[in-house]
């Protein structure tokens, strides 16, 4: 078995601060770290590793600096990675991302299983993988909350909707996007570590992978970001100070004057 | 500390603390509430290959030394003393075998010790022979293939807990402490049982019992060495490893300083902070001088201990004495920062405190090593 699980490098955005003249995220001097909820997608993969004896294949697009979130991978036990860069990939949308991807897992021929976090925090968009399971002509589920079984013929996933939770069976290949919910992911071990260390990252552009640059990069996207504005809300209220002990005490005022609570 | 350590050991610093923010920090005080053993901490750590860091390459191990067994020993008794005792203890299984064993006896448990699903244990201590090991009871008579052992130990860190036990008995009462032998014992052979498991003041995940050997049937393979080499046996084991204890010292004292920082920061009495008024900041300082100090000396000795230099008794005792003392004292400080808070079990210094007191007692009493310290001077 075959699977594939794409990460992606974010910046850690409780530190990002939006320009306010270009309206684009100040990503310079930003500590970068892997899309929190790939870790949950790397795991997954592991899961099918340990079970089925899966191969598991991780994968980024982006640029140089961005191998990092690969050697984390590796470390936690997947077999190979592959840095998807090119310049003509900038500033790529969803959609354009999708081509880039969707033509990589043409590239690697035979994967059963494709994984990806529900959406990465620095877009949010989560389209990109229903999007590339469109362009390869496969089932997706997104959301996926448990990883019920898995076999050489399948698997079974369950998905949380907020009136009830629905189970789907699905053959092979199909693509899976997770969130926080499915697992937890392994800490890397040592021996993990050091092969991370010395592992070799394939580097693949949009050449080697038959990509048409006009179809991808900015004048692939059919979406433009027209702002990116911190959302500023005045939401009114009581700002209470002092220590914790006070506040609590002034609030404990409050909610009892105003009839919420009965004080002993 | 991290200037002086290779990339390797950044590695397993780093594994060992995200093991002890996301596994030991959520769990410690159910566990010690309850006495809750740390199986599942001890699973994380055998997957994280913790286990197997100081065992040789040949043995399926990484062939790291002792020192960074102190760095796992140290970032997971930031979190709970226990957990850092229980992973630590299990080594004390390991060196023996190390030091002493055959290459069959290597062969035979080097691998299952690293792969960490058994853990190990240490048992030279009895009821009657603790500082005075010498006075044990506990015999072995040989009998064609097998040794038959009767005796009883007490006080035994992951006892009934440990699959591979290091069981130090008599072979010749006659020679007192030259009599004494060390026998690799596993707690499926026929005679072997865990008595009554001890309810602790402190590290009270960490599984404390007695063990019973009636009649109990080891194979003379398990013999480590040679008969009579009981007593050389443990002092080599311990002289190295009463390091792990100093580590876990400076690893309780560190957690301490670091919730105490935490606390009075946010504490505010007479509209300031606490951590504003010098006679909290100079008691923080204090803390942070002496664990620092203790850092240094316990991996300077480790360093000794992986040299296999001729005078790491001395050093090792010197650290497990000093960093024991600060944990204690560190602690003890720790409680006071946090005032009434400190008090309560919502809090963790007070199980820090509680952890701490062990430190000064186990692997070698501070007034054991101080004579032994003594007795090293003396000899210049």
């Amino acid at each position: 078995m075959r699977v594939c699980v794409f990460v992606k490098q974010v910046p850690a955005v409780e530190h990002v601060k939006v320009d306010p003249v270009k309206g684009t995220l100040i990503r310079d001097g930003c500590e970068c770290r892997i899309n929190p909820y790939d870790l949950h997608a790397v795991e997954l993969g592991l899961r099918l590793k340990d079970e089925l004896r899966a191969e598991v294949i991780v994968a980024t697009m982006g640029p140089p600096q961005a191998k990092s979130v690969l050697t984390d991978s590796i470390a936690m036990g997947a077999d190979s990675a592959y840095l998807i860069s090119d310049r003509a990939f900038a500033g790529s949308d969803a959609w354009a991302t999708s081509v880039v991807l969707s033509s990589f897992i043409r590239f690697l021929k035979d994967v059963d299983v494709i994984v990806c976090g529900n959406y990465s925090v620095d877009g949010e968009t989560g389209m990109v993988g229903p999007e590339m399971a469109q362009l390869l002509e496969i089932p997706s589920f997104t959301y996926v909350t448990e990883l019920i079984a898995a076999d050489n013929d399948g698997l079974t996933v369950r998905r949380n909707f907020e009136a009830a939770d629905i189970i789907f069976k699905s053959s092979y290949p199909v693509l899976l996007t997770v969130g926080k919910e499915v697992n937890e992911p392994r800490i890397p071990s040592f021996g993990g570590m050091l092969k991370a260390k010395n592992a070799e990252v394939t580097v693949l552009d949009a050449a080697a992978l038959g990509i048409d640059p006009a179809a991808v990069g900015i004048d692939g996207s059919p979406t433009k970001v027209a702002r990116i504005f911190e959302n500023q809300r005045d939401l009114g209220g009581t700002v209470f100070s002092g220590s914790t002990e006070e506040q609590v005490d002034q609030l404990l005022v409050i909610l009892e004057g105003q009839g919420h609570l009965k004080c002993l | 500390m991290n200037q002086f350590f290779t990339e390797e050991q950044i590695m397993i610093k780093d594994i060992a603390q995200r093991i002890t923010r996301e596994k030991v920090v959520p769990a410690r005080a159910e566990y010690d509430e309850k006495g809750i053993f740390p199986r599942e901490i001890m699973d994380e750590m055998a997957k994280a290959d913790l286990f197997k860091i100081y065992i040789p390459e040949e043995y399926g191990g990484f062939g790291k030394g002792i020192l960074e067994n102190c760095i796992v020993v140290e970032e997971i008794a930031r979190g709970c003393g226990a957990c850092a005792i229980t992973y630590a203890a299990s080594g004390l299984c390991t060196y023996p075998i190390l030091y002493f064993g055959n290459d069959e006896q290597k062969k035979e448990y080097l691998p299952r010790l690293g792969a960490g699903k058994e853990l190990g244990a240490f048992a030279i201590t009895e009821a009657d022979a603790g500082s005075d090991a010498g006075n044990m009871q506990t015999v072995a008579v040989k009998d064609g293939n097998n040794y038959i052992l009767n005796g009883s130990k007490h006080w035994i860190t992951n006892g009934g807990e440990a699959g591979i036990y290091i069981i130090f008995a008599l072979t010749d009462k006659s020679k007192g402490t030259r009599g004494a032998s060390a026998f690799i014992v596993e707690s499926s052979y026929p005679g072997f049982s865990s008595g009554k498991k001890e309810n602790k003041m402190g590290i009270r995940a960490s599984s404390t019992t007695e063990l019973i050997l009636k009649d109990c049937v080891v194979p003379a393979k398990n013999l480590l060495s040679r008969e009579g080499m009981g007593y050389v046996i443990a002092l080599k084991t311990l002289e190295a490893t009463r390091i792990g204890v100093a580590a876990q010292s400076v690893g309780i004292a560190q957690g301490a300083l670091d919730a105490a920082i935490e606390y009075a920061k946010e504490r505010q009495q007479y509209g300031h902070p606490i951590i504003t008024f010098q006679a909290i900041a100079h008691k923080l300082a204090n803390m942070s001088i002496e664990i620092e100090s203790a850092r240094a000396i316990t991996y300077q000795a480790a360093r000794l201990v992986d040299m296999k230099d001729k005078n790491m008794s001395k050093y090792t005792a010197i650290a497990k004495v000093f960093a024991s003392d600060v944990a204690m004292r560190a602690t003890t400080e720790a409680v006071q920062i946090f005032g009434g808070y400190g008090y309560v079990k919502e809090y963790p210094v007070e199980k820090m405190m509680r952890d701490a007191k062990v430190t000064q007692i186990y692997e070698g009493t501070n007034e054991v090593l101080r004579n032994l310290i003594a007795a090293n001077l003396q000899r210049v």
